[in-house]
């Protein structure tokens, strides 16, 4: 999916920040020789604890900010450009909005600005309402929004033009987990649709469920860079999910693997229900009830211009999917083949093992698997993250 | 669908609901106190300011309107619109315009006072309270909408969007045109009609009357007469070269000294030239009466003479004098002058010589009482004591491009506040827009008074600071006197032509000139400047 050989969308070389006084004395380095590049189709991710310089490298790449020394290029060019900008789109870490704006005006604003005719901008602006499920308020003017709401608006604006690449500044900041949930979604939607996402978060479970690369800053400086699977892999341990198995089984299968070469199970627990879904349960139970709220409703469809292209594709997949399925089975190990030579160091637990595997559900850890990411745990941090505002004290701690 | 008409547009509920209370309001006047009370200054005044809140929301709407076109900048345009509205900022200027404009004409209807009076002090106030109020608007809100927008970040979502900062600039200023031209237009047309009204009301006699008619609801050309230029330039000369050799001390020893002193004699020179001596005679010329010809419009001499010398019964101002004058040759008959008041010799067009010149001569005696006040010096008061006028052009006609004059002032206003935002904080940027109104405003003082500064100090240390003040103040005076230049208010109260080539004038000097150039610091400032601050 994604292509090193293909040009970055975004090349940042040797790229260096130093905030000056009023007598042009250096201040404060925020980045210091950074070197990153945002492949396209990919949905990048840019971590750091608070003062890394994050905002400071997205300032940079939508050209608030100069840089002291180095290079920096959006699609090839500098950031400065205002023909590159009809391309990005951005949502910045607060909502940086007219207050004496509608949701409706807002986004006829920068719609206009991105010279949107106005059919289309009409049409679109109605679809990312309903989408972000404010089209109930979208007459209200943005200042007396809820943050959350803001959020919201502010999400819809970033996609007024349906850009290649989103700039997404803490997203999920301020969200409900539905909308939560919903950011996590359309980021991989457009992933899907071959965007280009750069997403900024300190939530560090947002970043591990959507991204594809991750760069962790420190100091300005990049700390640690790679793929998701790279840098969370735990080469030491193996998960199995199964079904409620009785003290029996476990007995069994403990001894199993005891005698694989001496390894011990170190937990065994039932699975939980994640917070997020039964949040996600209690507001689509309210909302069938037909509680009334003057807040954000659940947010409705992905936004059509936002999907569009994708119907063919899932399609496709899901051709391709059934005719793998249909397809005949390999013929099965002759017994009197040899296995190769891992497997016979495998010897009997093997066949355990994988009697244990085939019963696994399919849904979300496959798709973690396609990601090259391991299983979730059982909760999604996101969420706690969300309702406990705790993402931060969280990766103080050193925990994830 | 009403209820959503008014859900949707709150601003136009808010005026049908005032509407309502306003007229519910008129009811209890009439149910407490008759149709008479109804009538009373204070509910008219109330009904005026409802009448001219809808006349300014539907013009503004309309200048919305006209922002919907797909342009960028356009659209930033119309967001500072909206941003004037419903931040309030523009709103209490707008009330209080609104509230002068509607409360000025019966404010000012005395029936005891002269007609003229009353229509000249409503075109002036009204005149002044609309570029004043205007000009103070214009400046906080220009501060504002910038520097509020770096400070909120704003900006930041803003110009990730493809729009650059030059465009954006302008669409900054094209919104703060857009709203004072609005709003001009209703403040306009609200002075025009309350100057009709007024102009209606009674006058205390017929010259009253008449007077309204030709002096004040009219556009008059003014010529004044000019001193041969030779024979001026001689004279200063030789009293230069006299006093050089007579009193060289009081000559001067610096040349600020000298040249303060050649100016006292310059004026010294222009006064004696428009002295009569006591039984002698004098002669001015006013030329480029042409068009008065062409046009068959009679011409106005208007003059105001005092007296200079010590004279018991000249002891008091309005005194009268008979004297004798004479226009192109012909005799007039004697006429009783009140001295120190401004009268009106009115010459028929025919008068006028083929050059286009009407030369007027006066004689400094009594021809019918040799002896009566035979020693009295007479002089025309400086300024406008002496001019020929001759009506060039409509009230109207000349109104308007007052108000032209007032809107470009305001353009320059608006562009010079963004430039300060764009590298100011919005109290420090509104003081040095405001510094530089107000400088504006005196320039045309300081240019006339800043000459006499420090003259006379001693120490060497103290005249060098002195001299760079004056040149400091000279310099800025000299390049800001042509926005004090160009204030219409007293020409039009006056009955006197706002001419096109003024407003042109005004056009490319404050319009292109200014606003170009500091339109171009803005965009140049901005442009340099890194949006985002320290935040690591």
């Amino acid at each position: 999916m994604v292509s090193p050989a293909e040009k970055p969308i975004v090349e940042c070389r040797g790229l260096t920040k130093v905030f000056k006084d009023f007598w042009m004395r250096p201040k404060v380095t925020a980045l210091d020789s950074l070197d990153l590049e945002v492949r396209p189709h990919e949905v990048f991710g840019l971590l750091g604890p608070n003062g890394s310089g994050k905002s400071t490298t997205i300032k940079l790449l939508l050209g608030l900010l100069f840089p002291t020394r180095g290079r920096v290029s959006v699609f090839g060019k500098l950031p400065t450009e205002t023909a590159i900008k009809s391309r990005v789109g951005y949502m910045p870490e607060e909502s940086y909005l007219y207050r004496f704006l509608n949701a409706r005006e807002t986004l006829d604003f920068y719609g206009r600005l991105f010279k949107l005719e106005r059919r289309d901008r009409q049409r679109r602006i109605g679809m990312l309402l309903e989408m972000v499920g404010l089209e109930a308020v979208q007459r209200r003017p943005i200042g007396e929004y809820s943050k959350g709401m803001q959020r919201r608006i502010g999400l819809a604006q970033a996609l007024i033009n349906d850009p290649d690449f989103l700039i997404l500044d803490e997203p999920t900041t301020g969200l409900d987990p539905l909308g939560t949930r919903q950011v996590k979604d359309l980021i991989l939607m457009l992933r899907e649709r071959g965007k280009t996402v750069l997403l900024c978060s300190h939530l560090l479970a947002d970043v591990e469920d959507v991204c594809d690369r991750v760069t962790v800053l420190y100091g300005g400086k990049v700390r640690a860079a790679g793929t998701v699977k790279e840098l969370l892999s735990l080469s030491d341990s193996s998960v199995i999910e199964t079904d409620r198995l009785d003290d029996a089984t476990v007995a069994k299968v403990r001894q199993v693997i005891e005698q694989a070469g001496g390894r011990t199970i170190r937990r065994i627990e039932a699975p939980r229900k994640k917070l997020e879904t039964l949040f996600l349960e209690i507001v689509e139970r309210a909302q069938q009830e037909g509680l009334a709220t003057s807040g954000a409703r659940a947010g409705g469809r992905m936004a059509e211009f936002l999907s569009e292209g994708l119907e063919t594709r899932s399609e496709e997949q899901g051709e391709d999917l059934i005719r793998r399925l249909v397809q005949p089975a390999p013929p099965p190990a002759r017994p009197d083949a040899v296995p190769p030579k891992e497997e016979q160091a495998a010897g009997p637990d093997q066949a355990a093992i994988e009697e244990l595997v085939r019963g696994k559900p399919a849904a979300e850890p496959e798709r973690k698997a396609e990601r090259g990411g391991e299983a979730t745990p059982d909760l999604d941090r996101s969420v706690i993250d969300g309702l406990l505002g705790e993402g931060q004290n969280r990766k103080k701690d050193g925990t994830t | 669908m009403i209820g959503r008409l008014l859900r949707d547009h709150p601003y136009f509920a808010a005026f049908l609901g005032a509407g309502v209370a306003l007229a519910l309001f008129h009811l209890l006047l009439v149910s407490i106190g008759g149709p008479a009370r109804a009538d009373d200054t204070f509910p008219r005044i109330l009904r005026l300011v409802y009448l001219l809140a809808c006349a300014s929301f539907a013009a503004l709407a309309l200048a919305k309107r006209m922002l919907a076109l797909e342009w960028a900048p356009l659209a930033v345009a119309r967001t500072v619109v909206d941003e004037a509205l419903r931040m309030k900022i523009a709103v209490v200027f707008v009330g209080l315009l609104l509230v002068c404009l509607a409360g000025l004409p019966f404010t000012i209807d005395s029936g005891s006072s002269a007609l003229r009076y009353r229509v000249q002090t409503l075109i002036h106030y009204g005149l002044t309270a609309t570029s004043s109020l205007l000009s103070l608007m214009t400046v906080f809100l220009a501060c504002g909408t910038l520097s509020h927008e770096i400070q909120d970040q704003r900006i930041f979502t803003t110009l990730s969007k493809p729009i650059g900062r030059g465009p954006y600039l302008l669409g900054k200023w094209f919104g703060l045109l857009m709203l004072n031209t609005a709003l001009l237009a209703v403040a306009g047309c609200a002075i025009h009609v309350a100057v009709r009204w007024m102009s209606s009301r009674q006058a205390l006699d017929v010259l009253d009357r008449n007077i309204v008619d030709t002096e004040v609801l009219t556009a008059r050309v003014s010529v004044n007469p000019e001193p041969p230029k030779n024979e001026f330039e001689q004279r200063v000369r030789e009293r230069i070269e006299k006093l050089k050799a007579q009193a060289p001390d009081e000559y001067g020893d610096t040349p600020a000294k000298q040249r303060e002193k050649e100016r006292q004699i310059r004026a010294d020179v222009e006064k004696q030239w428009f002295s009569i001596p006591p039984q002698r005679s004098a002669s001015y010329v006013f030329r480029g009466l042409d068009a008065a010809k062409r046009l068959g419009e009679p011409v106005q001499l208007r003059f105001k003479l005092n007296y200079l010398g010590k004279w018991a019964e000249m002891n008091e101002e309005g005194q009268k004098v008979r004297r004798r004058f004479q226009v192109n040759g012909r005799d007039l008959p004697p006429l009783w002058i009140v001295l120190g008041r401004f009268q009106m010799l009115k010459i028929p067009a025919e008068v006028i010589d083929d050059r286009g010149e009407v030369r007027l001569t006066v004689f400094n005696n009594d021809p019918e009482d040799p002896e009566r006040l035979k020693d009295v010096t007479l002089i025309f008061a400086r300024g406008a004591g002496l001019e020929a006028l001759y009506r060039a052009d409509s009230f109207g006609g000349n109104f308007w491009r007052a108000l032209g004059m007032v809107w470009v002032k305001l353009a320059f206003l608006a562009i010079l506040g963004l430039t300060a935002a764009t590298f100011l904080g919005f109290p420090v940027a509104c003081l040095i827009s405001l510094a530089v109104l107000v400088s504006a405003w005196i320039s045309g003082f300081l240019m006339m008074e800043i000459h006499r500064y420090g003259v006379d100090y001693e120490s060497a240390g103290a005249q060098g600071l002195a001299w760079a003040i004056r040149t400091m103040v000279t310099v800025l005076a000299g390049v800001l006197r042509q926005y004090a230049r160009f204030s219409p208010a007293e020409q039009v109260a006056d009955g006197r032509l706002v001419p096109w080539s003024d407003l042109f004038a005004c056009l490319a000097w404050i319009g292109i000139g200014w606003c170009g150039l500091t339109g171009l610091l803005g965009w140049l400032i901005f442009r340099m400047r890194e949006l985002g601050r320290v935040q690591v």
